[in-house]
């Protein structure tokens, strides 16, 4: 698991120059209004699709053939995936979501919020990504790149609309206050990495390279 | 080292169906038409494609290996290779972490031996680079086994001529293997310990490399003397301009009875045209 998440991280890094614009084009998005919601829905999507690239890289050009041929196993393939998707996306929303409420305070210090206001916001932000990876990351792997894009939209719109039916998300805050929400959504998305997870090891146990 | 048994693999227009071995200490070489089912072959015997049959590798089911199994065997693959998106540099932190026995100044040294640069993302080598790195990472961990489909695929003749005395020089440790394959029979010729021709996803022809080239032969007669020729050696015949191509195994039996039939040399090349090309009796 070490070699492929060095590799991973060898991946990410060489895309220096996206990783530098991401925290640009966010300091763009709320600098000049101060809202902070609008960086981290801005940080929310970004930091999905950046975890789950290193799939694509792999896929590249049938790469999965040589992958698998080295020491590594699929399902230790499949777990690296996870931790490397979770890991890199907490650093991501930290790091980005941290200097995005540092520019705020800065420019607009009426506008910045209590540092637990920005935690929270964090917190949902990150709540949402892992809500993202536990659909990218198997849909990434059985379909490929090409094939992911048309499909994750499609579910996304299909999501979005049954939540806009029911207004699931209303009904759910009004019931809870903020510490049980954030628990409640991390029991809930730690159900539903479970299941991407096992649906994942399944797909790659499956696959012919 | 690894063995198919009956290994078989279904696809819409194809299918292998293939029993094959590596044996301790042996360069086994595979040869056979582009869409024989050589790179099939080669991926049934890694586990990359699900099969039916028995593969065991190192003396254990496919489906019981493990990464630290994996470590023990070296692999070129003609279609698939390291992530493009990577740097040579990159690999060597890399190929540290899945190796224990990563031989770190090896690898770097037979890079700048070949040429391969450490800055450069590999997508941007050429096809022989890309091949040269491969084989350099293979044989730079102590694998006891080299899986290579065609290694030497877009080198020029001093690369291939270089490569193949490194895998010589693999080959000087006892109890290690290599099974490889090559569209150049000469590569196969100069190094296999035995070949496997396949052809239609199925093995036509094994044979040690020696036997092959000393005992086999390729007669060729007219019209008049293939009636006289006794037909219990021939394994495949073929009609000609001048009459026929008939291939043998016997062919010290053909020179002392038939001394006025010319004869062809046993090759890996014209064995194989025969083979596949040729009629059985």
């Amino acid at each position: 698991m070490k070699g492929l998440f060095i590799k991973d991280m060898k991946l990410m890094l060489g895309q220096i120059a996206f990783l530098i614009i991401i925290p640009v084009v966010g300091a763009l998005i709320v600098g000049p209004t101060g809202q902070l919601d609008m960086g981290f829905g801005y940080i929310t999507s970004v930091s999905g699709i950046l975890a789950v690239t290193t799939i694509n890289y792999d896929s590249y050009d049938n790469g999965y053939a040589f992958l698998f041929a080295l020491p590594v196993s699929r399902r230790g393939y499949v777990k690296e995936k996870y931790v490397f998707a979770l890991i890199s996306s907490a650093v991501f929303v930290l790091v980005v979501g941290g200097f995005l409420w540092l520019l705020v305070t800065v420019v607009h210090p009426g506008n910045g919020g209590r540092f637990t206001e920005f935690a929270e916001g964090m917190w949902s932000s990150y709540m949402i990504v892992l809500s993202v990876l536990s659909l990218m990351i198997p849909v990434f792997l059985e379909f490929g790149a090409e094939k992911s894009r048309y499909i994750i939209l499609i579910i996304f719109g299909v999501f979005m609309a049954v939540m806009a039916a029911v207004s699931i998300g209303e009904t759910f805050s009004s019931f809870l206050d903020a510490g049980i929400k954030g628990v409640a959504l991390l029991g809930l998305n730690a159900a539903f990495l479970a299941g991407s997870y096992a649906a994942s090891c399944s797909i790659m146990e499956n696959k012919d390279f | 080292m690894l063995r198919l048994e009956n290994v078989r693999k279904q696809y819409k227009d194809f299918e292998l169906d293939i029993t094959m071995e590596v044996k301790p200490g042996y360069v086994t070489g595979l040869i056979g038409r582009n869409g024989a089912g050589k790179t099939t072959a080669f991926k049934a015997g890694l586990g990359l494609i699900r099969t039916e049959g028995e593969i065991t590798l190192f003396g254990k089911p496919l489906e019981k290996i493990t990464p630290a199994d994996r470590e023990k065997t070296g692999v070129v693959l003609s279609d698939s290779g390291f992530s493009g998106y990577l740097k040579v540099k990159d690999l060597v932190v890399i190929l540290r972490n899945f190796y224990h026995e990563f031989d770190e100044e090896y690898f770097k040294g037979k890079c700048k031996e070949f040429d391969i640069p450490f800055d450069k993302q590999i997508r941007e080598f050429s096809t022989g680079m890309k091949r040269r790195l491969q084989v350099v990472a293979a044989l730079s961990h102590n694998a006891k086994l080299l899986i290579m489909d065609e290694p030497t695929a877009g080198l020029d003749v001093i690369a291939r001529d270089e490569l193949l005395t490194m895998l010589r020089e693999y080959m000087e440790t006892e109890g290690r293997s290599v099974l490889l394959s090559s569209h150049i029979s000469g590569d196969l010729e100069g190094i296999c310990d035995d070949i496997y021709m396949i052809d239609d996803g199925k093995v036509v022809l094994h044979e040690e490399t020696d036997t092959l080239l000393d005992e086999y032969c390729i007669l060729k007669v007219t019209k008049e003397q293939y009636e006289t020729l006794d037909k219990s050696f021939i394994l495949r015949q073929r009609k000609e301009e001048f009459g026929f191509s008939c291939l043998t195994n016997e062919k010290q039996f053909y020179l002392e009875n038939y001394p006025d039939v010319v004869m062809e040399k046993g090759s890996v090349d014209g064995v194989m045209t025969m083979m596949i090309r040729g009629d059985g009796r």
